[in-house]
């Protein structure tokens, strides 16, 4: 089974699935704090890529930005540059980026807002604007990740010395419970 | 979401649950990020000629004000969103420039920050008086010209949904 899936790419979703079994090598039932945790900084991951004018792959995103775009009143209100390419207007569609479903083992994170989906589609397909596929992880993400998480991991499944942690994480995971009904 | 405190163009972005998380953990960058963004936000909405205010719009200019526009263009640098006809707050872009915030115990003070540099009045001249950019906001917003209101901020949806996204990335950040 692969480590992360491959980009599912739809008008109404832009999304892609991660294995955090195939990742760590251990089972992630009954571990919310940590899964919600890996799935953040796994999102953390695509939006500063995007940010720092990177596909999805490392490369860079499609640079200047077109002359006709750069007049549009909206690339001058939020004092845009043509060379600086990142993915950023309103800062809507990255902010959009969530995790979309969550199993015990396996994460989907992505875009399905109904304003959001269609226009990260255009992005990463090229549709009515120039090709910039900035959503998604490449293996070299994965592993980066995976180094930085390994000692937390290990932790959290020792057997002793975690009830502090297992506290604090259990508030935290109310308190993020009760923004489902927010916004 | 918001519990809201509004005197001209100064606004408290205040939440039951910044309270409660702060009683869990530290939210003071949480707090530093939803002021990022909603000045920012607010910022890009007001240049557009879109502000978050109750009528979505700031009012016509009138035409000897947009003479005093172009006139002023000829002799102060101009922000790239200026147009002398267009009702958007914006010539050189100091005041919202100025627009910032400070953290306060349950949330974030929006509020315009510091002095103005004077505008050039002539090729060898310069404006006499040194308002505040809270005083100018203060002063635009009386003559219906507000950046923003708590109404306008409330009512927009995008604004209220950013918001708890940025509260559930904190919040998955902080679990491990």
């Amino acid at each position: 089974m692969a480590k992360i899936g491959p980009i599912k790419t739809t008008k109404s979703e832009v999304s892609q699935t991660i294995n955090l079994k195939e990742i760590f090598g251990v089972d992630f039932t009954g571990k919310e704090a940590l899964r919600k945790a890996l799935g953040q900084a796994f999102i953390d991951r695509i939006i500063s890529k995007a940010k720092s004018g990177k596909r999805f792959d490392g490369k860079p995103l499609k640079s200047p930005y077109s002359k006709e775009y750069a007049e549009s009143l909206e690339f001058k209100a939020a004092g845009k540059s043509r060379g600086k390419v990142n993915m950023t207007l309103s800062g809507d569609m990255l902010g959009s980026i969530d995790i979309l479903d969550e199993k015990a083992n396996v994460l989907k994170i992505g875009i399905d807002d109904e304003l959001e989906a269609p226009k990260a589609y255009n992005h990463q397909e090229g549709d009515t604007v120039p090709a910039r596929p900035f959503f998604g992880l490449n293996n070299k993400d994965v592993e980066e990740i995976r180094s930085e998480f390994l000692e937390d991991v290990r932790a959290a499944f020792k057997e002793r010395g975690q009830e502090k942690k297992e506290k604090i994480n259990n508030l935290i995971l109310k308190l993020l419970g009760e923004t489902d009904g927010e916004g | 979401m918001a519990k809201v405190d509004i005197k001209f163009n100064r606004q408290k972005l205040q939440a039951d649950i910044i309270k409660r998380i702060d009683k869990v953990i530290d939210a003071d960058p949480l707090k530093k990020d939803i002021g990022i963004f909603a000045t920012t936000r607010l910022r890009f909405e007001a240049r557009k000629g879109t502000p978050l205010n109750d009528e979505r719009n700031f009012p016509p200019l009138k035409p000897i004000t947009i003479d005093n526009r172009e006139y002023l263009a000829r002799f102060n640098r101009t922000h790239p969103a200026f147009n002398e006809a267009r009702s958007n707050v914006t010539l050189t872009g100091q005041l919202l420039n100025a627009l910032g915030f400070q953290v306060i115990s349950r949330g974030v003070e929006l509020l315009f920050i510091g002095e103005r540099r004077p505008y050039r009045t002539g090729p060898n001249s310069v404006a006499n008086d040194t308002p505040t950019n809270q005083e100018v906001a203060d002063y635009l917003a009386e003559k219906g010209f507000r950046v923003f209101t708590k109404k306008g901020i409330e009512s927009d949806r995008k604004f209220s949904s950013n918001i708890t996204q940025i509260v559930r990335r904190f919040l998955r950040r902080s679990l491990k």
